[in-house]
């Protein structure tokens, strides 16, 4: 049976990240979760698996924490999950991260659609659905917020800045989609019992042949600070309104804005 | 925390958090400010196996295990704990049919009970100071056909929109505590009728009634386990109730803790944020401390009823530290958030509201105290 | 320096700041065009070469291959592309042909030699992450960070190209989004409505603080997507759009970070909002505490009569 491949990606949660008044930024404690984008991505290649009558199967990169995502990403439907665990995850840029997705997805094979979110929680770089289309040479859809099937073609709605576009693309082929495309439903507690009899299978860069020299990113993070706004802070709190208003009218008009 | 979570666990854990994340905390301060049954969550629990989450597969549940199902409790505790006192009361009657209903009992009303399509109530207290001492107690007399019930149920928390009572009546006056046996009704039995919903401080959106019964004719096989055989049957039941009732506290109390963080870093006095004092952040610490405790606490002694080892005892410490903790916590978090912990404005003071909810069902005969006493010098 | 950079965007305007960006740091800036009157402008607007893919093309995107081989045939050490839908996705595929690394979205970049140094926003627009990009290298730019070249470069030229699509893609239509509400990007003022607003009735007020303001109205993700109030092109942050008004004025907004980060570029910020601890008063120049039912016609008859 065909399979349609979910990518998805095991990020950190940001609510939980702290930035210290010295702008470092502490994720020591922070929980990780699949990233929200991803969640909705789940659902659209869900969906888009019983159209076409496929399997709907998910592929993650990450490193050893990644594995707790899998029981996670089965609870929501998938049928199948394959992970691709590297400590040089946390340090892969797009180009990495597209070339061993793209591996894994000539590995497990036999796909039709393979369904990207538009961009990470994390990063949101939006480079890896269109790269990972490019390597497998193959159509790539994105911005996409609703889908059909229509034979061997998938004909996908995509929101640009000024116009809709609809646009009609043979299979295999890759979407990038936005979360509007359907709602994440939350997993039932029964689904998540039955997540762990699903298979799930670990694939090492190895085994999917690739070097050292493929997992050595061209980006380098040098610095992480945690973003402050510099702003006046000129808060009004005493006074009655009136007073309050009138203080504020003359500071807009001093700014120039009025 | 994990210990003693494993994956699937801290997946159900997970799962609950997300559920309530996204059903029940937008919801939690309308409940609240009703005071009306929140019949779309419960559905919605239902469709996601809440309700009968620890029960076998073969009776309609998801076979989770206890544990499960309070990690689940927990987190939607965390949102509401009103919410979540209608799984745990529902749980309480499902159980008892569980464990001590007879087959045909079981097969005919457990599995609507596990896909919640029915609502479970269990009816124990009486208007008097301890069940079968008032002089509107709840008595059955035999009949040639099975039993007739008379008397008044007080404090019943899911009454009057539950579709099934488990009943505790009093069979035997002659036999003290040994002379209660308990029964399984439908809600529209004739004779039987909700006198008045009961308005409670805290968990507003679990209703609570007062019943009466007059000549109320059960069938002989409507009685659960054996006849004045109930007294054993509350003493277990109560303790899971314990356990459940420390895992609402859990999650007010994150909730509270969480809460107060937030505050105490945004709000500045005297030049600072509030959470650089010294007072703050012993408040804080001690709030974190006992969560942690507390959590270690109910999860271990879940644990032991899923491992079918004795856990009355252990359930009664859960009693009696999430009561001390739980409301010195939300009673903190009231003091951190200052005026607007008093006020209607934050959800702090519903924290205080419920908390004493989530733990006052007990009974005289069972104090928790003279429970863990008794276990060590009988 | 020297080197040579090749430059993208389907908004002619980003072509030009991207051409900017080129000159500034030294490099030969290579302009690629799908259309003529484009092509025209860039060459006549500084670029040093314009590309000009003569194609009546309708999708861009579907040209990624001729692209990727344009760019090497330039020995062209950069690709910088307008951050757009339709540039991402350009950006993306090209660089997975040439094997390039990709910096997305960036908020700061410096050009030095044999590397970029960038700064870009991740965790929702909470944390600021610097890199180092190895040329060569694709970068993709979002409007108005540089400012856009204008005078011609003596000896441009216009190469013209042709080139065949990719026929695996067929566009059906394209129809131009009908806003529903205010053009907030390029708006010079904007009133933003948040959750403070009892009922949607009630944004009568902002709508009125507007009119005095020669200010448009928008709105949190809250308002436009869970009580959807005003439609969701107008809802500002993360998700939403991204503004740089030069008075963004909210009236109950919280200021969630994901809010903050559409409005943090504004001129000025300035917040009304009843809860003294909401995090808008730090993201605010000038903040009244206080309910907005009462700020907002005050504010109104004073700005009247100033």
């Amino acid at each position: 049976m065909a399979n349609v491949i979910t990518c998805y990606k095991w990020v950190i949660d940001e609510k939980d990240i702290r930035i210290n008044p010295d702008r470092t930024v502490d994720m020591s404690r922070a929980q990780r979760k699949i990233s929200e984008y991803d969640k909705n991505a789940i659902e659209a290649g869900i969906r888009i698996a019983n159209r076409l009558g496929a399997r709907p199967v998910g592929l993650t990169f990450g490193g050893p924490e990644a594995k707790q995502s899998l029981k996670d990403a089965l609870s929501r439907g998938l049928e199948a999950v394959y992970w691709v665990g590297h400590p040089f995850a946390a340090a892969a840029d797009g180009m990495v991260t597209a070339r061993v997705l793209a591996a894994a997805v000539q590995k497990i094979g036999d796909y039709n659609v393979i369904v990207c979110a538009e961009g990470a929680g994390d990063t949101y770089a939006r480079q890896v659905g269109p790269r990972l289309g490019a390597l497998l040479d193959l159509p790539v859809i994105t911005a996409v917020c609703e889908v059909e099937v229509d034979g061997q073609y998938l004909v996908a709605t995509r929101k640009l800045e000024d116009y809709v576009e609809k646009v009609k693309v043979s299979m295999p082929a890759v979407i990038c989609v936005l979360p509007e495309i359907c709602e994440a439903p939350v997993p039932t507690l029964k689904a998540v019992l039955a997540a762990g009899k699903k298979p799930a299978q670990e694939l090492t860069p190895q085994f999917l042949g690739l070097e050292e020299a493929d997992l050595a990113p061209g980006i380098s993070v040098t610095g992480v600070l945690g973003y402050v706004m510099n702003r006046k802070n000129i808060i009004l709190k005493d006074g009655d309104v009136a007073a309050r208003v009138k203080e504020l009218v003359a500071y807009l008009k001093k700014e120039g804005v009025i | 925390m994990r210990y003693p979570l494993s994956e699937e666990h801290l997946l159900i854990q997970q799962t609950a958090r997300e559920f309530a994340e996204r059903y029940v905390k937008p919801e939690a301060s309308a409940v609240d400010r009703a005071g009306a049954h929140p019949q779309e969550l419960v559905r919605r629990m239902a469709e996601h196996d809440f309700l009968g989450l620890p029960f076998p597969q073969e009776c309609g549940g998801a076979e989770a295990g206890f544990l499960s199902f309070v990690l689940a409790i927990e987190q939607i505790a965390r949102a509401s704990a009103s919410v979540a006192a209608i799984p745990v009361n529902h749980f309480i009657a499902s159980y008892t049919l569980y464990r001590w209903g007879s087959a045909e009992v079981k097969e005919q009303l457990l599995p609507v009970l596990c896909r919640g399509e029915k609502l479970g109530a269990f009816a124990f207290y009486e208007p008097g100071a301890a069940p079968g001492s008032g002089d509107r107690r709840l008595v059955a007399t035999r009949t040639p056909a099975g039993y007739v019930l008379n008397g008044t149920k007080y404090f019943v928390p899911n009454g009057g929109v539950a579709d099934l009572y488990v009943v505790v009546a009093q069979t035997d006056p002659e036999r003290g505590q040994a002379g209660f046996s308990a029964f399984v009704l439908d809600g529209n039995t004739p004779g039987m009728r909700i006198a008045r919903r009961v308005e409670t401080m805290g968990l507003n959106g679990c209703q609570v009634a007062e019943i009466v019964f007059e000549g109320v004719e059960v069938s002989a096989g409507r009685l659960v386990g054996p006849e004045n055989g109930a007294a054993s049957m509350i003493r277990e039941m109560l303790a899971m109730r314990r356990i459940a009732g420390g895992a609402m506290v859990a999650g007010i109390m994150d909730a509270a803790l969480e809460e107060s963080v937030k505050y105490a870093g945004q709000r500045v006095q005297f030049g600072r944020p509030i959470g650089r004092f010294p007072a703050i952040r012993k408040m804080i610490a001690d709030m974190a401390a006992n969560l942690n405790l507390l959590r270690l606490a109910v999860y271990s002694t879940a644990d032991l009823v899923d491992k079918g080892e004795p856990f009355e005892a252990e359930a009664a410490m859960v009693h009696m530290f999430a009561g001390r903790t739980g409301q010195a916590a939300c009673i903190d978090a009231i003091q951190i958030h200052g005026g607007y912990g008093y006020s209607q404005e934050l959800p702090v003071e519903r924290f205080f509201r419920d908390v004493k909810g989530a733990l006052v069902y007990d009974s005289i005969m069972e104090q928790p105290e003279q429970v863990v006493a008794g276990g060590l010098m009988g | 320096m020297g080197g040579t950079f090749v430059v993208y965007s389907d908004k002619p305007q980003l072509v030009l700041e991207l051409i900017g960006f080129c000159t500034g740091a030294g490099r030969k800036a290579v302009a690629l065009a799908f259309d003529a009157a484009v092509a025209e402008e860039c060459a006549a607007k500084g670029a040093d070469k314009v590309l000009f893919f003569n194609s009546g093309i309708n999708l861009p995107e579907a040209y990624c291959q001729q692209v990727a081989e344009a760019i090497t045939g330039e020995g062209a050490e950069g690709f910088i592309v307008g951050s757009t839908v339709r540039g991402r996705e350009m950006a993306a595929k090209v660089a997975a042909l040439l094997n390039w690394p990709l910096a997305s979205d960036v908020s700061r970049v410096v050009a030095g030699g044999g590397e970029l140094e960038i700064e870009r926003l991740t965790y929702g627009g909470a944390v600021v992450q610097q890199e180092k990009v190895r040329l060569p290298a694709v970068v993709t730019v979002p409007p108005g960070k540089f400012e856009p070249s204008s005078k011609p470069k003596a000896g441009a030229e216009v190469v013209a190209l042709s080139a065949e699509p990719d026929g695996r893609y067929t566009l059906l239509e394209r129809t131009r989004i009908e806003r529903q509400g205010a053009d907030l990007a390029n708006a010079d003022k904007i009133v933003c409505a948040g959750m403070g607003f009892a009922k949607k009735e009630d944004l009568k007020l902002a709508f009125d603080l507007a009119a005095v303001l020669g200010a448009e109205v928008a709105c949190t993700r809250s308002v436009a997507e869970e009580r959807k109030w005003l439609p969701p092109d107008v809802y500002v942050g993360i998700s939403g759009a991204t503004v740089k008004p030069r008075l963004y004025l909210t009236l109950g907004v919280s200021g969630q970070v994901q809010h903050i980060v559409g409005a943090r570029d504004s001129g000025l910020i300035v917040a009304v909002d009843v809860n003294e601890n909401a995090p808008i008063f730090s993201a605010a120049d000038y903040g009244i505490v206080g309910d907005l039912y009462e700020v907002v016609p005050t504010l109104i008859d004073a700005l009247k009569n100033a």
